[in-house]
């Protein structure tokens, strides 16, 4: 093969891959563009997620705390039922004694 | 042959740069939108993480309002029961005190309390206004306005109204001027002494010691 075909080979082979390079960086623009409206659309899809997320959470807590509050208040008002059945067995065992005192003290305005 | 593999390293050269370009960007390109994405749960926490600490604030206050106003009901529900058995020991008292008017220590009593009644009331010309059964008894009214007037110092009479009053016991002394009366009622009696009673009574009726009565 001759010197000048050898050059001419060479030199296409140099124009193929100063090509693919502009090819390349074409597609790299195209890839950064293309990147930038992606994270765009992804901040604000992450964004809304993130928000709605913590919007339910806040949701849940309060709700939450409906329930416990409920829960409390029943517990303290069962208490109480149990307190006011113990005093009314203990006014009913002792009745006849209180009876008994505050009688006398009423009469004993006559000694 | 030699020059054949300088064209083929010159093509695979630059096919290989192009995708180590491409992968390089590629990479980029992935950071970029993961970068983003983080930015944006940041900006997401930062914004609704007062949102958050206020919503875990109410949540106490919640409890708390609940729990306050349950102690508190339970409390007002605690004491009215209480009163309503206090009441009944009171409202027991009255049927006692009807069945002590039908004794001979009754009319005793009653004696008393009109001599006391008429000190009070400092003697004088006095009006007895007693229920309906005990203005029909035999009372020693006599003797009972002479020792008022010992005490009091002014002669004392009395006269048994005909106004008669609806009441379980006791007698009610009006002057003559009708300016002074005292009531001596057993209802008033017990109505008077109650206040100062129930805290005893109180601790009677509530004590879960049998003993300590």
């Amino acid at each position: 093969m001759s010197i000048d075909k050898v050059l001419k080979q060479i030199l296409e082979a140099e124009r193929y891959a100063e090509h693919r390079l502009s090819e390349v960086t074409r597609e790299v623009e195209k890839i950064q563009e293309q990147a930038t409206t992606q994270a765009m659309d992804e901040y604000d899809k992450t964004y809304e997620s993130a928000k709605r997320e913590l919007e339910t959470k806040v949701e849940e807590i309060l709700r939450d705390a409906k329930t416990t509050a409920e829960k409390e208040s029943e517990r303290i008002v069962a208490q109480a039922d149990v307190e006011i059945s113990k005093l009314k067995k203990l006014a009913q065992r002792n009745m006849k004694d209180a009876v008994e005192k505050a009688f006398e003290a009423v009469v004993s305005i006559g000694d | 042959m030699e020059h054949q593999k300088l064209i083929e390293r010159i093509s695979k050269g630059g096919e290989q740069e192009a995708e180590n370009i491409l992968a390089e960007a590629r990479q980029k390109a992935f950071r970029i939108i993961e970068e983003k994405r983080e930015e944006a749960r940041r900006k997401a926490w930062e914004e609704m993480g007062k949102a958050v600490r206020d919503a875990e604030a109410e949540a106490r206050r919640i409890i708390e309002a609940a729990s306050f106003d349950g102690r508190r009901k339970a409390h007002l529900a605690t004491i009215q029961e209480k009163q309503k058995l206090l009441d009944q020991v009171f409202e027991e008292v009255k049927n006692k005190l009807r069945e002590f008017g039908k004794t001979s220590k009754y009319d005793q009593f009653l004696q008393t309390a009109i001599k006391r009644s008429s000190i009070v009331a400092g003697g004088g010309e006095l009006e007895l206004l007693m229920n309906k059964q005990d203005a029909m008894k035999d009372l020693p009214l006599r003797r009972i306005a002479e020792e008022v007037a010992e005490i009091t110092g002014r002669n004392t009479t009395f006269k048994v109204s005909n106004e008669k009053l609806e009441t379980i016991g006791g007698v009610m002394i009006r002057t003559a001027d009708g300016k002074a009366v005292v009531d001596s009622r057993l209802e008033s009696i017990i109505d008077r002494k109650r206040r100062e009673l129930e805290p005893e009574i109180a601790r009677i009726l509530f004590s879960e010691d049998t003993k300590q009565k």
